[in-house]
Protein backbone atom coordinates (compact mmCIF):
# COMPACT_ATOMS: atom_id res chain seq x y z
CA UNK A 1 0.00 0.00 0.00
CA UNK A 2 2.84 2.40 0.95
CA UNK A 3 4.49 1.65 -2.40
CA UNK A 4 1.29 2.51 -4.26
CA UNK A 5 0.96 5.83 -2.35
CA UNK A 6 4.62 6.67 -3.02
CA UNK A 7 4.10 5.90 -6.70
CA UNK A 8 0.97 8.09 -6.77
CA UNK A 9 2.75 11.05 -5.13
CA UNK A 10 5.53 10.69 -7.73
CA UNK A 11 3.21 10.64 -10.76
CA UNK A 12 0.41 12.87 -9.38
CA UNK A 13 -2.82 13.16 -11.41
CA UNK A 14 -1.66 10.75 -14.12
CA UNK A 15 -1.04 8.10 -11.47
CA UNK A 16 -4.59 8.48 -10.14
CA UNK A 17 -5.94 8.26 -13.69
CA UNK A 18 -4.00 5.06 -14.37
CA UNK A 19 -5.25 3.52 -11.09
CA UNK A 20 -8.85 4.48 -11.97
CA UNK A 21 -8.53 2.95 -15.45
CA UNK A 22 -7.03 -0.28 -14.06
CA UNK A 23 -9.79 -0.51 -11.41
CA UNK A 24 -12.45 0.16 -14.05
CA UNK A 25 -11.11 -2.64 -16.27
CA UNK A 26 -10.86 -5.06 -13.33
CA UNK A 27 -14.25 -4.22 -11.83
CA UNK A 28 -16.10 -3.42 -15.04
CA UNK A 29 -18.62 -6.24 -14.64
CA UNK A 30 -19.43 -5.21 -11.07
CA UNK A 31 -19.72 -1.55 -12.06
CA UNK A 32 -22.43 -2.20 -14.65
CA UNK A 33 -25.34 -1.70 -12.24
CA UNK A 34 -24.15 1.62 -10.73
CA UNK A 35 -23.39 2.85 -14.27
CA UNK A 36 -26.97 1.96 -15.29
CA UNK A 37 -28.32 3.97 -12.33
CA UNK A 38 -26.13 6.92 -13.34
CA UNK A 39 -27.44 6.92 -16.91
CA UNK A 40 -30.98 6.61 -15.56
CA UNK A 41 -30.41 9.71 -13.43
CA UNK A 42 -29.53 11.74 -16.54
CA UNK A 43 -32.12 10.20 -18.85
CA UNK A 44 -34.13 13.45 -18.86
CA UNK A 45 -31.27 15.14 -20.81
CA UNK A 46 -32.10 13.49 -24.13
CA UNK A 47 -32.75 10.37 -26.22
CA UNK A 48 -29.05 9.44 -26.20
CA UNK A 49 -28.94 9.20 -22.41
CA UNK A 50 -32.26 7.34 -22.34
CA UNK A 51 -30.89 4.85 -24.86
CA UNK A 52 -27.78 4.34 -22.72
CA UNK A 53 -29.93 3.99 -19.59
CA UNK A 54 -32.16 1.31 -21.18
CA UNK A 55 -29.14 -0.54 -22.55
CA UNK A 56 -27.18 -0.44 -19.28
CA UNK A 57 -30.22 -1.51 -17.24
CA UNK A 58 -31.06 -4.52 -19.41
CA UNK A 59 -27.43 -5.54 -19.86
CA UNK A 60 -26.45 -5.25 -16.19
CA UNK A 61 -29.45 -7.24 -14.94
CA UNK A 62 -29.08 -10.04 -17.51
CA UNK A 63 -25.31 -10.25 -17.01
CA UNK A 64 -25.55 -10.33 -13.24
CA UNK A 65 -28.10 -13.19 -13.45
CA UNK A 66 -26.08 -15.06 -16.06
CA UNK A 67 -22.90 -14.75 -13.96
CA UNK A 68 -24.73 -16.12 -10.90
CA UNK A 69 -25.99 -19.17 -12.83
CA UNK A 70 -22.60 -19.74 -14.41
CA UNK A 71 -20.93 -19.44 -11.01
CA UNK A 72 -23.20 -22.20 -9.67
CA UNK A 73 -22.62 -24.53 -12.63
CA UNK A 74 -19.78 -23.32 -14.88
CA UNK A 75 -20.34 -23.07 -18.64
CA UNK A 76 -24.14 -23.25 -18.46
CA UNK A 77 -24.41 -19.50 -19.15
CA UNK A 78 -20.87 -18.70 -20.32
CA UNK A 79 -21.50 -15.36 -22.04
CA UNK A 80 -22.22 -11.81 -21.05
CA UNK A 81 -24.86 -10.13 -23.16
CA UNK A 82 -23.91 -7.03 -25.10
CA UNK A 83 -26.90 -5.07 -26.33
CA UNK A 84 -25.66 -3.22 -29.37
CA UNK A 85 -27.89 -0.50 -30.74
CA UNK A 86 -27.67 -0.03 -34.48
CA UNK A 87 -28.69 3.41 -35.70
CA UNK A 88 -27.00 4.14 -39.01
CA UNK A 89 -27.13 1.08 -41.20
CA UNK A 90 -28.07 1.19 -44.87
CA UNK A 91 -29.83 -1.41 -47.00
CA UNK A 92 -26.62 -2.88 -48.50
CA UNK A 93 -25.08 -3.38 -45.07
CA UNK A 94 -28.19 -5.12 -43.74
CA UNK A 95 -28.41 -7.46 -46.73
CA UNK A 96 -24.73 -8.37 -46.43
CA UNK A 97 -25.21 -9.75 -42.91
CA UNK A 98 -27.33 -12.81 -43.59
CA UNK A 99 -27.95 -13.83 -39.95
CA UNK A 100 -28.58 -10.35 -38.60
CA UNK A 101 -31.80 -9.67 -36.69
CA UNK A 102 -32.47 -6.22 -35.23
CA UNK A 103 -34.81 -6.47 -32.24
CA UNK A 104 -36.79 -3.37 -31.39
CA UNK A 105 -36.18 -2.00 -27.91
CA UNK A 106 -38.75 0.54 -26.81
CA UNK A 107 -38.73 3.49 -24.47
CA UNK A 108 -38.60 2.89 -20.70
CA UNK A 109 -42.42 2.90 -20.46
CA UNK A 110 -42.31 -0.49 -22.17
CA UNK A 111 -39.50 -1.96 -20.07
CA UNK A 112 -41.52 -5.11 -19.29
CA UNK A 113 -41.56 -5.94 -23.02
CA UNK A 114 -37.92 -4.88 -23.41
CA UNK A 115 -36.66 -7.19 -20.67
CA UNK A 116 -38.65 -10.19 -21.90
CA UNK A 117 -37.69 -9.74 -25.57
CA UNK A 118 -34.02 -9.09 -24.77
CA UNK A 119 -33.76 -12.14 -22.48
CA UNK A 120 -35.62 -14.44 -24.88
CA UNK A 121 -33.35 -13.28 -27.72
CA UNK A 122 -30.25 -13.85 -25.58
CA UNK A 123 -31.28 -17.30 -24.25
CA UNK A 124 -30.65 -19.42 -27.39
CA UNK A 125 -27.04 -18.16 -27.54
CA UNK A 126 -26.54 -17.53 -23.85
CA UNK A 127 -27.91 -20.65 -22.16
CA UNK A 128 -26.25 -24.01 -22.91
CA UNK A 129 -24.95 -22.76 -26.28
CA UNK A 130 -23.03 -25.95 -27.07
CA UNK A 131 -25.98 -28.22 -26.26
CA UNK A 132 -28.59 -26.42 -28.39
CA UNK A 133 -28.11 -28.39 -31.62
CA UNK A 134 -28.80 -31.60 -29.67
CA UNK A 135 -32.05 -30.42 -28.04
CA UNK A 136 -35.41 -30.51 -29.80
CA UNK A 137 -37.22 -27.21 -30.40
CA UNK A 138 -39.80 -27.75 -27.67
CA UNK A 139 -37.20 -28.56 -25.02
CA UNK A 140 -35.15 -25.53 -26.12
CA UNK A 141 -38.23 -23.31 -25.80
CA UNK A 142 -39.12 -24.76 -22.39
CA UNK A 143 -35.55 -24.12 -21.13
CA UNK A 144 -35.65 -20.53 -22.44
CA UNK A 145 -39.01 -19.85 -20.78
CA UNK A 146 -37.85 -21.35 -17.48
CA UNK A 147 -34.58 -19.39 -17.49
CA UNK A 148 -36.40 -16.15 -18.42
CA UNK A 149 -38.95 -16.73 -15.64
CA UNK A 150 -36.13 -17.36 -13.15
CA UNK A 151 -34.37 -14.19 -14.33
CA UNK A 152 -37.48 -12.01 -13.92
CA UNK A 153 -38.12 -13.59 -10.53
CA UNK A 154 -34.53 -12.86 -9.48
CA UNK A 155 -34.89 -9.16 -10.34
CA UNK A 156 -38.47 -9.17 -8.95
CA UNK A 157 -39.97 -7.64 -12.07
CA UNK A 158 -43.67 -8.46 -11.70
CA UNK A 159 -44.83 -6.48 -14.77
CA UNK A 160 -42.43 -8.35 -17.04
CA UNK A 161 -43.42 -11.68 -15.45
CA UNK A 162 -47.08 -10.95 -16.23
CA UNK A 163 -46.15 -10.06 -19.80
CA UNK A 164 -44.12 -13.27 -20.12
CA UNK A 165 -47.02 -15.45 -18.89
CA UNK A 166 -49.85 -13.69 -20.71
CA UNK A 167 -48.22 -12.71 -23.98
CA UNK A 168 -45.51 -15.32 -24.47
CA UNK A 169 -46.04 -18.58 -22.61
CA UNK A 170 -49.86 -18.86 -22.64
CA UNK A 171 -50.31 -18.39 -26.42
CA UNK A 172 -47.46 -20.87 -27.05
CA UNK A 173 -48.72 -23.61 -24.75
CA UNK A 174 -52.29 -23.19 -26.01
CA UNK A 175 -50.98 -24.34 -29.39
CA UNK A 176 -48.41 -26.87 -28.15
CA UNK A 177 -49.61 -29.10 -25.27
CA UNK A 178 -46.24 -30.87 -25.27
CA UNK A 179 -44.53 -27.55 -24.49
CA UNK A 180 -46.95 -27.05 -21.60
CA UNK A 181 -45.94 -30.45 -20.22
CA UNK A 182 -42.21 -29.64 -20.52
CA UNK A 183 -42.59 -26.19 -18.93
CA UNK A 184 -44.49 -27.78 -16.02
CA UNK A 185 -41.76 -30.40 -15.55
CA UNK A 186 -38.95 -27.82 -15.62
CA UNK A 187 -40.91 -25.58 -13.25
CA UNK A 188 -41.34 -28.48 -10.82
CA UNK A 189 -37.64 -29.34 -11.07
CA UNK A 190 -36.76 -25.71 -10.46
CA UNK A 191 -38.98 -25.60 -7.37
CA UNK A 192 -37.06 -28.58 -6.02
CA UNK A 193 -33.72 -26.98 -6.84
CA UNK A 194 -32.87 -29.50 -9.56
CA UNK A 195 -33.20 -27.37 -12.70
CA UNK A 196 -29.78 -25.68 -12.64
CA UNK A 197 -28.00 -28.24 -10.44
CA UNK A 198 -28.96 -31.32 -12.46
CA UNK A 199 -30.77 -30.48 -15.72
CA UNK A 200 -28.49 -27.69 -16.95
CA UNK A 201 -25.41 -29.49 -15.63
CA UNK A 202 -26.22 -32.81 -17.32
CA UNK A 203 -27.25 -31.15 -20.59
CA UNK A 204 -23.99 -29.20 -20.55
CA UNK A 205 -21.99 -32.43 -20.06
CA UNK A 206 -24.16 -34.10 -22.71
CA UNK A 207 -22.86 -31.65 -25.34
CA UNK A 208 -19.27 -32.25 -24.22
CA UNK A 209 -19.69 -36.03 -24.59
CA UNK A 210 -21.49 -35.83 -27.92
CA UNK A 211 -18.58 -33.68 -29.09
CA UNK A 212 -19.12 -32.17 -32.48
CA UNK A 213 -21.14 -35.02 -33.97
CA UNK A 214 -23.88 -34.19 -36.41
CA UNK A 215 -27.09 -33.73 -34.37
CA UNK A 216 -29.52 -36.61 -34.83
CA UNK A 217 -32.99 -37.50 -33.59
CA UNK A 218 -31.38 -39.98 -31.17
CA UNK A 219 -29.54 -37.12 -29.41
CA UNK A 220 -32.74 -35.11 -29.12
CA UNK A 221 -34.67 -38.11 -27.81
CA UNK A 222 -32.05 -38.85 -25.17
CA UNK A 223 -32.12 -35.27 -23.87
CA UNK A 224 -35.93 -35.36 -23.74
CA UNK A 225 -36.00 -38.77 -22.03
CA UNK A 226 -33.56 -37.51 -19.43
CA UNK A 227 -35.85 -34.57 -18.58
CA UNK A 228 -38.80 -36.99 -18.28
CA UNK A 229 -36.72 -39.29 -16.05
CA UNK A 230 -35.89 -36.32 -13.82
CA UNK A 231 -39.60 -35.65 -13.49
CA UNK A 232 -40.14 -39.15 -12.08
CA UNK A 233 -37.36 -38.35 -9.58
CA UNK A 234 -38.97 -35.01 -8.68
CA UNK A 235 -42.48 -36.44 -8.25
CA UNK A 236 -41.35 -39.54 -6.37
CA UNK A 237 -43.07 -39.87 -2.98
CA UNK A 238 -41.03 -40.94 0.09
CA UNK A 239 -40.33 -44.71 0.08
CA UNK A 240 -41.88 -45.04 -3.39
CA UNK A 241 -39.98 -47.50 -5.59
CA UNK A 242 -38.94 -45.73 -8.79
CA UNK A 243 -36.28 -46.14 -11.42
CA UNK A 244 -33.35 -44.26 -9.93
CA UNK A 245 -30.91 -44.62 -12.78
CA UNK A 246 -30.81 -43.18 -16.28
CA UNK A 247 -28.50 -44.90 -18.71
CA UNK A 248 -28.48 -43.36 -22.16
CA UNK A 249 -25.73 -43.37 -24.75
CA UNK A 250 -24.31 -40.14 -23.39
CA UNK A 251 -26.10 -39.34 -20.14
CA UNK A 252 -25.42 -41.95 -17.50
CA UNK A 253 -26.47 -41.01 -14.01
CA UNK A 254 -28.45 -42.15 -10.97
CA UNK A 255 -29.80 -41.02 -7.62
CA UNK A 256 -29.26 -42.39 -4.13
CA UNK A 257 -31.88 -41.08 -1.72
CA UNK A 258 -31.02 -41.09 1.95
CA UNK A 259 -33.78 -40.76 4.47
CA UNK A 260 -35.41 -44.03 5.60
CA UNK A 261 -34.79 -43.93 9.35
CA UNK A 262 -35.55 -47.62 10.18
CA UNK A 263 -33.11 -48.64 7.45
CA UNK A 264 -30.40 -46.36 8.87
CA UNK A 265 -31.01 -47.60 12.44
CA UNK A 266 -30.87 -51.23 11.29
CA UNK A 267 -28.04 -51.20 8.77
CA UNK A 268 -26.32 -47.80 9.00
CA UNK A 269 -24.60 -46.55 5.83
CA UNK A 270 -24.21 -49.99 4.26
CA UNK A 271 -27.39 -50.00 2.05
CA UNK A 272 -26.43 -46.63 0.58
CA UNK A 273 -22.83 -47.66 -0.07
CA UNK A 274 -24.21 -50.83 -1.60
CA UNK A 275 -26.46 -48.73 -3.85
CA UNK A 276 -23.44 -46.73 -4.99
CA UNK A 277 -21.52 -49.95 -5.58
CA UNK A 278 -24.46 -51.34 -7.53
CA UNK A 279 -24.61 -48.18 -9.67
CA UNK A 280 -20.92 -48.61 -10.38
CA UNK A 281 -21.33 -52.25 -11.35
CA UNK A 282 -24.19 -51.25 -13.67
CA UNK A 283 -21.74 -49.02 -15.53
CA UNK A 284 -23.19 -45.65 -14.46
CA UNK A 285 -20.76 -42.76 -14.65
CA UNK A 286 -22.20 -40.45 -12.03
CA UNK A 287 -24.56 -40.46 -9.07
CA UNK A 288 -26.27 -37.79 -7.03
CA UNK A 289 -26.72 -38.43 -3.31
CA UNK A 290 -29.83 -36.55 -2.13
CA UNK A 291 -31.07 -36.03 1.42
CA UNK A 292 -33.17 -33.66 3.52
CA UNK A 293 -33.12 -32.28 7.07
CA UNK A 294 -31.74 -34.81 9.58
CA UNK A 295 -30.41 -37.10 6.83
CA UNK A 296 -28.02 -34.45 5.46
CA UNK A 297 -25.17 -35.48 7.78
CA UNK A 298 -25.69 -39.12 6.83
CA UNK A 299 -25.49 -38.15 3.15
CA UNK A 300 -22.20 -36.33 3.83
CA UNK A 301 -20.86 -39.37 5.70
CA UNK A 302 -21.98 -41.75 2.94
CA UNK A 303 -20.20 -39.67 0.29
CA UNK A 304 -17.08 -39.55 2.48
CA UNK A 305 -17.09 -43.35 2.91
CA UNK A 306 -17.75 -43.90 -0.80
CA UNK A 307 -14.75 -41.75 -1.63
CA UNK A 308 -12.59 -43.47 0.98
CA UNK A 309 -13.47 -46.88 -0.43
CA UNK A 310 -12.63 -45.65 -3.91
CA UNK A 311 -16.18 -46.18 -5.16
CA UNK A 312 -16.67 -42.61 -6.29
CA UNK A 313 -15.04 -39.20 -6.35
CA UNK A 314 -16.90 -36.29 -4.83
CA UNK A 315 -17.35 -33.51 -7.41
CA UNK A 316 -19.65 -31.01 -5.75
CA UNK A 317 -21.86 -30.70 -2.72
CA UNK A 318 -24.55 -28.10 -2.30
CA UNK A 319 -26.88 -27.40 0.64
CA UNK A 320 -30.00 -25.40 -0.20
CA UNK A 321 -33.66 -24.87 0.66
CA UNK A 322 -36.30 -26.21 -1.72
CA UNK A 323 -39.90 -27.39 -1.77
CA UNK A 324 -40.53 -31.14 -1.54
CA UNK A 325 -43.31 -33.22 -3.15
CA UNK A 326 -45.66 -32.46 -0.25
CA UNK A 327 -45.16 -28.71 -0.72
CA UNK A 328 -42.96 -28.19 2.37
CA UNK A 329 -39.87 -26.01 2.16
CA UNK A 330 -36.99 -28.00 3.60
CA UNK A 331 -33.24 -27.97 3.85
CA UNK A 332 -31.68 -30.27 1.27
CA UNK A 333 -28.32 -31.52 0.13
CA UNK A 334 -27.26 -32.75 -3.28
CA UNK A 335 -23.84 -34.38 -3.60
CA UNK A 336 -22.57 -35.06 -7.09
CA UNK A 337 -20.17 -38.01 -7.32
CA UNK A 338 -18.21 -39.37 -10.26
CA UNK A 339 -18.15 -43.15 -10.03
CA UNK A 340 -14.62 -44.55 -10.26
CA UNK A 341 -14.38 -47.04 -13.13
CA UNK A 342 -13.10 -50.52 -12.22
CA UNK A 343 -9.77 -51.74 -13.58
CA UNK A 344 -9.98 -53.88 -16.74
CA UNK A 345 -10.56 -57.62 -16.03
CA UNK A 346 -11.34 -56.87 -12.37
CA UNK A 347 -13.62 -59.50 -10.76
CA UNK A 348 -17.29 -58.57 -10.37
CA UNK A 349 -17.58 -56.08 -7.55
CA UNK A 350 -21.10 -56.63 -6.30
CA UNK A 351 -21.03 -57.33 -2.59
CA UNK A 352 -17.24 -57.67 -2.40
CA UNK A 353 -16.00 -54.51 -0.84
CA UNK A 354 -18.63 -54.05 1.79
CA UNK A 355 -18.07 -57.40 3.46
CA UNK A 356 -14.41 -56.54 4.16
CA UNK B 1 -13.41 -11.38 -18.44
CA UNK B 2 -16.24 -13.51 -19.82
CA UNK B 3 -16.94 -13.94 -23.50
CA UNK B 4 -19.65 -11.76 -25.02
CA UNK B 5 -22.74 -12.63 -27.07
CA UNK B 6 -24.04 -9.63 -28.96
CA UNK B 7 -27.73 -8.93 -29.38
CA UNK B 8 -28.25 -6.28 -32.03
CA UNK B 9 -31.16 -3.94 -31.45
CA UNK B 10 -32.77 -0.77 -32.66
CA UNK B 11 -33.94 1.85 -30.18
CA UNK B 12 -37.28 3.61 -30.66
CA UNK B 13 -35.80 7.07 -31.19
CA UNK B 14 -33.57 5.81 -34.04
CA UNK B 15 -36.26 3.71 -35.70
CA UNK B 16 -37.59 6.15 -38.31
CA UNK B 17 -34.10 7.14 -39.47
CA UNK B 18 -33.07 3.49 -39.84
CA UNK B 19 -36.24 2.61 -41.75
CA UNK B 20 -35.56 5.58 -44.02
CA UNK B 21 -31.99 4.34 -44.64
CA UNK B 22 -33.31 0.88 -45.43
CA UNK B 23 -35.87 2.36 -47.83
CA UNK B 24 -38.93 0.85 -46.16
CA UNK B 25 -40.32 3.77 -44.15
CA UNK B 26 -42.79 4.87 -46.84
CA UNK B 27 -44.01 1.29 -47.40
CA UNK B 28 -44.46 0.84 -43.66
CA UNK B 29 -46.50 4.03 -43.32
CA UNK B 30 -48.55 3.13 -46.40
CA UNK B 31 -49.42 -0.25 -44.82
CA UNK B 32 -47.66 -2.28 -47.49
CA UNK B 33 -45.52 -4.44 -45.20
CA UNK B 34 -46.65 -7.63 -43.49
CA UNK B 35 -45.09 -9.81 -40.80
CA UNK B 36 -42.85 -12.48 -42.35
CA UNK B 37 -44.05 -14.98 -39.72
CA UNK B 38 -47.79 -14.50 -39.09
CA UNK B 39 -48.66 -12.33 -42.08
CA UNK B 40 -50.35 -9.54 -40.10
CA UNK B 41 -50.01 -5.92 -41.19
CA UNK B 42 -46.93 -4.23 -39.69
CA UNK B 43 -46.84 -0.51 -38.94
CA UNK B 44 -44.65 1.80 -36.84
CA UNK B 45 -46.57 0.80 -33.74
CA UNK B 46 -46.24 -2.97 -33.87
CA UNK B 47 -42.88 -3.41 -35.63
CA UNK B 48 -40.84 -6.01 -33.72
CA UNK B 49 -37.77 -7.02 -35.75
CA UNK B 50 -35.94 -6.10 -38.96
CA UNK B 51 -33.81 -8.64 -40.81
CA UNK B 52 -32.51 -9.49 -44.31
CA UNK B 53 -34.95 -11.69 -46.20
CA UNK B 54 -33.45 -12.92 -49.46
CA UNK B 55 -32.61 -9.78 -51.42
CA UNK B 56 -35.09 -7.68 -49.51
CA UNK B 57 -35.64 -6.35 -46.01
CA UNK B 58 -37.99 -8.44 -43.88
CA UNK B 59 -39.96 -7.31 -40.85
CA UNK B 60 -41.96 -9.04 -38.16
CA UNK B 61 -44.65 -7.80 -35.81
CA UNK B 62 -43.90 -7.40 -32.10
CA UNK B 63 -45.78 -10.50 -30.97
CA UNK B 64 -43.34 -12.48 -28.84
CA UNK B 65 -43.97 -15.59 -30.85
CA UNK B 66 -42.98 -13.94 -34.13
CA UNK B 67 -39.89 -12.37 -32.55
CA UNK B 68 -38.83 -15.78 -31.22
CA UNK B 69 -39.34 -17.45 -34.59
CA UNK B 70 -37.20 -14.79 -36.29
CA UNK B 71 -34.44 -14.85 -33.63
CA UNK B 72 -34.25 -18.62 -33.14
CA UNK B 73 -35.17 -20.53 -36.30
CA UNK B 74 -35.05 -17.65 -38.76
CA UNK B 75 -37.31 -16.93 -41.72
CA UNK B 76 -36.67 -17.97 -45.29
CA UNK B 77 -38.20 -16.54 -48.40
Amino acid sequence: MADVLAWLSQYGGWGVLVVVIVLFILLYEKAEKPVAKLYDLFSWVGAGWRRRAVKADIQSNINSFSRAVDHEIPNTMPYNMKLQFVSDMDRAELLREKNLVLVRIRDRRHDDKNFVHAMLTFCPVGVLPASRPYLDDLLSDAIDFTVTRKFLNAIQYQGALNYLYKEVIEPEIAEKPELDKLCTILDRLDEQGLFIKVILRELRDFAVKVGSRYPTEAHKQEARQFVEYMDTIATRMPREATQTKFQGNYISTGFVFIGTSPKIEREGYVPYLRAIQWSKSMGLEKIYIAARDWAIDIAERTSYLAEKRNLAKRLKSKRYYATDTSGQRRKQILIEMQLVPSAPFAPPEQGQLLEE
Amino acid sequence: MRKVATVKAIYDSDLKQLLQNLGILDKLIAGELSCAVCGCLVDLDNLGTIFPLGNDVGVSCDSSRCIRVVTTTGVTT
